[in-house]
């Protein structure tokens, strides 16, 4: 770099290293300064996770071993009584049962879509970022509000997909009128919401497998689908793996839509309950904490061995 | 300069004599109140009246916040147990009872003689503990009997009915069916869904209570147990299961309850007072009325209040219930029962010439003499026993293999019976 003009702070004009001697300021060398500069930058971060990780989740353990009614306090410890509270209740199983189908279903879908649009859009195409908007527009949306109007097009009398079906010979469809359709038009709702945002991150992993592979597959002659089969999805399993990572935890965590769109609709009641709708009404309406925090810990080791198991699936071999 | 000090000390006397004066008088009278309650509409009545009695109490400001039912039900889960909530809330009774005997004061002795002046006693039922009554019931709600007056006429009916088996014959009259045999209007509308302890309500209304029945029955010593496991758990929900398989007198498809009636898609449903100006602002050129819930063994209908509450945390307890006082008084009453349609708990109203207007609301104030007043049992666990009820109620519902099979409905009347006590049984409030 001979002849490179010298770096300058910009609102003094001098030199770097001339500005440093002024300072008297040090580089960074000696294993001590190091560990103090790791223990600045670590401390401030493990202790807000300590804060608001750790700390709420352990007490969400504790209170789950004692009667704790949100009126009167913590009360005595109950052992695994909350537990088997749970585990009695019909509502829990309804939702636990609703969560898992939701989250399988969802997940499943919107990943194998996502990939598909990513990529579709991925190929030489016009309007591609026409296409990317109009897909990723959902998305950005407010989900309350796309709810209802999801609800106006599901209704039996006069919504706009029983009209289609009609108008097409078909017969109508109760789409919220039945506890197993309500859930199945919430998954509906909910895969047409997340599809973008699975579509962009497929599309950066797409673009980021080296073309060089595809040339050597396009020499060897090899199909469309098997460059797809053999070079595009293995390439991907790390984007895959952290696609299905987010969908679950994301729709394991459902309520929402499910709120919005079953509770005030014909369908209610018990069946499409999901677990932090529960969890939610053990604990804020009914005011039976202990209950509750049982109810979440069995969500989060839900979420934790659907995670796990990704991961195993997900490894490099 | 010998008396110099004797003087100061003078001074020093009369000054802290004066700040204690002043001190105690502001505290008296000065103070900042906060409203909380939990229907927005009646925010503009209630600006009113804060500025009414702000104008006789000067050194009183009032704020009223008003949320939406369920949010106010969130965020009084919180507040009140960690001692923040506002000085003066309004609940309804059931979402009052969790609360009530521990964190709400009894209702001054000055305040109490003026409220039992215009007060009709049997509201007090809700707010009073222990023979203290603990808040102040302004305004109550109870479920009547809404019907479209063109489709009664059009079907030959004259009036609303009268019992049970004519509510039945009049739905089964008063329904249509389209080209492919679905219902096209309901002679009924029928809770199925919804906010859970709202569906098991209208169960309780039209099913339970004609029959003879009710949600909870004493068993003394403060303990209770369920109290339909009997005949009228079993009429109760033969009574849905008929209406919607034997009599096909509505489906799951249809819409239901006020929106349903107010787009003329029902021709009879149970409600309470506030569909009157649902419907004003819904269709305000339907024809309709009201009237009391048809009987079969009983007339009954339960009724709900809206109280006026005092938390022992608030720091203006005594300019809150000069408040809760002035509130109660005939002039506001009145205005609010004209204004807003929200029948007083006061016997000394002229409502016909109140509601000349609104004349279906009348329905909740002329009761027909053998109308039976239920009322809640004030336990801290009701709404999760309504709750509960609200979610399995639909489970039933649905299952069309019910349909005259009397073993099948009594299992089902158990297991609803089941959930009941045993949310008694985890409260140790449970008794035979």
């Amino acid at each position: 770099m001979e002849g490179a003009t010298p770096l300058h702070l910009p609102d003094q004009g001098k030199p770097l290293r001339e500005t440093m001697q002024m300072t008297n300021r040090k580089p960074i060398s000696s294993v001590g300064e190091q560990t103090r500069f790791i223990l600045a930058v670590l401390i401030p971060t493990v202790l807000a996770f300590l804060i608001i990780r750790i700390i709420p989740i352990s007490q969400t353990l504790a209170f789950s071993f004692f009667r704790w009614n949100l009126i009167d306090g913590v009360g005595k410890f109950v052992g695994i009584k909350n537990y088997l509270t749970l585990f009695r209740d019909e509502i829990f199983y309804n939702a636990f049962l609703n969560t898992i189908s939701f989250t399988v279903f969802t997940t499943l879908v919107s990943v194998v879509l996502g990939l598909g649009f990513a990529y579709l859009i991925n190929q030489k195409i016009r309007f591609k970022s026409v296409y990317e908007t109009i897909i990723f527009v959902p998305v950005v949306l407010t989900f309350v509000p796309v709810c209802l109007i999801w609800m106006w097009m599901f209704e039996w009398d006069n919504g706009f997909i029983n009209l289609v079906l009609r108008g097409i010979g078909l017969p109508r469809v109760a789409w919220l009128s039945t506890p197993r359709m309500s859930l199945v038009s919430v998954i509906i709702v909910s895969i047409w919401k997340v599809i973008g945002y699975n579509m962009i991150i497929f599309s950066v992993g797409l673009k980021n497998i080296p073309a060089m592979y595809y040339e050597a597959a396009m020499i060897d002659g090899a199909s469309r689908w098997t460059t797809f089969r053999r070079i595009t999805l293995p390439l991907l399993r790390p984007i895959t793996l952290f696609v299905m990572v987010i969908s679950v935890i994301n729709n394991l965590k459902v309520f929402t839509q499910v709120y919005v769109m079953t509770h005030g609709a014909q369908g209610g009641g018990a069946q499409v309950e999901v677990l932090v709708s529960d969890i939610y009404a053990r604990s804020f309406i009914y005011f039976k904490m202990g209950v509750g925090a049982a109810e979440s810990i069995v969500l989060l080791l839900v979420v934790l061995l659907f995670t796990l198991i990704q991961f195993r699936m997900g490894k490099e071999r | 300069m010998k008396n110099l000090p004797k003087l100061a000390l003078l001074l020093c006397m009369l000054l802290a004599a004066g700040t204690v004066f002043a001190g105690g008088q502001g505290e008296a009278e000065a103070a900042e109140l906060t409203l909380w309650s939990g229907y927005p509409d009646l925010q503009e009545f209630y600006e009113g009246v804060v500025a009414d009695f702000q104008e006789a109490n000067p050194n009183i400001q009032v704020e009223v916040q008003t949320f939406a039912l369920s949010d106010l039900n969130q965020k009084l889960a919180v507040a009140i147990p960690s001692k923040t909530a506002a000085d003066v809330i309004e609940l309804i009774s059931v979402h009052s009872f969790p609360y009530a005997e521990k964190f709400f004061v009894e209702v001054p002795a000055d305040v109490q003689a003026e409220v039992m002046k215009g007060i009709n006693k049997e509201y007090l039922h809700d707010v009073t503990y222990d023979g203290k009554m603990l808040g102040v019931p302004f305004c109550f709600y109870s479920e009547v009997l809404y019907y479209n007056t063109d489709h009664f006429a059009e079907a030959g009916l004259k009036s609303a009915p009268d019992t049970m088996q004519q509510l039945t014959d009049y739905a089964a009259k008063l329904t249509k069916y389209d080209t492919e045999g679905n219902v096209s209007r309901s002679g009924i509308s029928l809770r199925f869904s919804g906010h859970p302890a709202g569906t098991c309500e209208k169960f309780w209304a039209l099913g339970l209570l004609p029959e003879g029945g009710d949600i909870l029955e004493a068993a003394g010593d403060g303990k209770y147990h369920n109290g339909f496991n009997d005949d009228s758990g079993y009429k109760a929900l033969k009574l849905y299961i008929d209406l919607l398989y034997k009599h096909k007198v509505t489906d799951f498809n249809i819409v239901q309850d006020a929106d349903s009636f107010a787009k003329e898609k029902s021709a009879m449903f149970e409600r309470e007072q506030w569909v009157v100006a649902y419907l004003e602002n819904n269709n305000p050129d339907l024809n309709y009325d009201a009237a009391p819930l048809p009987k079969s063994k009983r007339r009954a209908t339960f009724a709900i209040t809206r109280n006026m509450f005092v938390p022992e945390f608030s720091k203006s307890q005594k300019a809150g219930w000069q408040f809760v006082n002035f509130f109660y008084q005939k002039p506001v009453m009145e205005k609010m029962v004209a204004d807003t349609g929200w029948l007083s708990t006061r016997k000394d109203l002229d409502y016909k010439n109140l509601l000349k207007n609104q004349a279906q609301l009348l329905a909740g104030v002329e009761n027909p003499a053998d109308l039976e007043f239920v009322w809640q049992k004030r336990l801290s666990v009701e709404n999760e026993i309504m709750g509960k009820m609200g979610e399995q109620l639909p489970n039933a519902y649905r299952d069309s293999s019910l349909l005259g099979n009397e073993a099948k409905i009594k299992t089902e009347v158990q297991k609803l019976a089941d959930i009941v006590d045993g949310i008694l049984k985890e409260s140790d409030l449970y008794g035979m």
